[in-house]
């Protein structure tokens, strides 16, 4: 099974650490507020807005190195565009865990 | 060369910053969450390249691309390699960034920026005399809300824009929330009183304030003009 990590991140950065502090801030900052908006619009069933906010949160999940994650996010983005909620439930661990992963961080 | 950075996503904006910042050959001057302030800015400030986001809300980076007239290079980022094809379309484009986007791959594009020569934006056309008035006749129309028809008079209204699948109609005392299109309504409106500006956008001519580059004050609003709808638009001006 595949981890959150900060390898991207550290790559971007150039070995400058407070870089990728910098990083880990911003993506601190913006996901929890697209982690909820994402599951009120799931609830809501607005699948078409719940796709967009998929699509952001696809970079967050690469950026992560999640790349099974991103596959799913992929394939869930283009599913919710035809209202499948077939991906919500595994989407939602993928999501839960980048939550875990920058509480702890 | 000055650069500016378009994306709705903070975290993307950083990263492409970070980037440029591992270069000598380019220098971020300003960074945007949103493609209408990046053009107010870019009509006032000299900007060599934009990084452009093709994903964000209400104002796309193609919505961007079709308003800018401006002689600038542009390179897309994006989370979707599908737009690659349309955004060759636009001669201004000069490169293609996948995101997560990796330092071998911008410093790449940075070589391929540097190889090639500037475009050249194709001037607006000049401006000739206003066509003669068409359209449908009477001074209003009725619009359905909740089941009751509701009469707005043409010249209440400064500008209507499309917002999926509905319009909003803005007159002076209040905004309506119609469902219907852009399309439907343009053919209800005065042709020589109503002009489309942008594909979600058709104002009043008459209550234009005043017109900046590729965009035009009406009333409060600022609304984009795009480059294929700007010709039609100088036609109708009367300038001196």
């Amino acid at each position: 099974m595949e981890h959150p990590n900060l390898d991207y991140l550290n790559e971007i950065a150039d070995g400058q650490p407070e870089v990728v502090a910098q990083f880990v801030g911003i993506i601190t900052k913006e996901f929890p507020a697209e982690f909820q908006e994402y599951h009120a619009l799931i609830e809501a069933k607005d699948s078409a807005k719940a796709a967009a906010m998929v699509h952001k949160l696809k970079h967050k999940i690469s950026i992560l190195g999640l790349v099974q994650g991103r596959a799913l996010a992929v394939e869930h983005e283009e599913a919710l565009k035809e209202e499948d909620y077939q991906h919500t439930e595994a989407f939602a661990a993928v999501l839960d865990q980048i939550d875990q992963f920058l509480k702890n961080n | 060369m000055k650069c500016i950075i378009i994306d709705d996503e903070a975290m993307a904006r950083a990263i492409i910053d970070q980037l440029c910042q591992q270069t000598d050959d380019l220098d971020v001057v300003a960074q945007f969450d949103n493609a209408i302030e990046a053009i107010k800015f870019i009509n006032k400030n000299e900007v060599d390249i934009i990084f452009l986001d093709i994903h964000m809300p209400t104002f796309s980076g193609f919505d961007f691309l079709d308003t800018v007239t401006k002689d600038v290079q542009v390179i897309l980022t994006t989370s979707d390699p599908q737009f690659a094809i349309e955004a060759f379309e636009y001669p201004r484009i000069k490169d293609y960034l996948v995101k997560p986007v990796t330092l071998p791959r911008f410093l790449k594009m940075v070589e391929k920026l540097k190889a090639q020569p500037k475009t050249k934006s194709a001037p607006a056309p000049a401006p000739t005399s206003a066509p003669s008035s068409s359209g449908p006749e009477g001074k209003e129309l009725y619009v359905n809300i909740d089941r009751r028809l509701i009469k707005i008079a043409f010249d209440q209204i400064f500008l209507i824009e499309a917002k999926g699948d509905y319009i909003l109609i803005k007159t002076h005392d209040k905004n309506y929330t119609v469902h219907s299109t852009l399309k439907k309504i343009e053919e209800k409106l005065p042709e020589s009183q109503f002009i489309k500006v942008h594909r979600s956008y058709v104002i009043n001519f008459t209550k234009i304030v005043d017109i900046e580059d590729n965009s035009v004050l009406i009333e409060r609003d600022v609304i984009p003009i795009s480059r294929s709808n700007r010709p039609e638009l100088m036609k109708r001006l009367n300038l001196l």
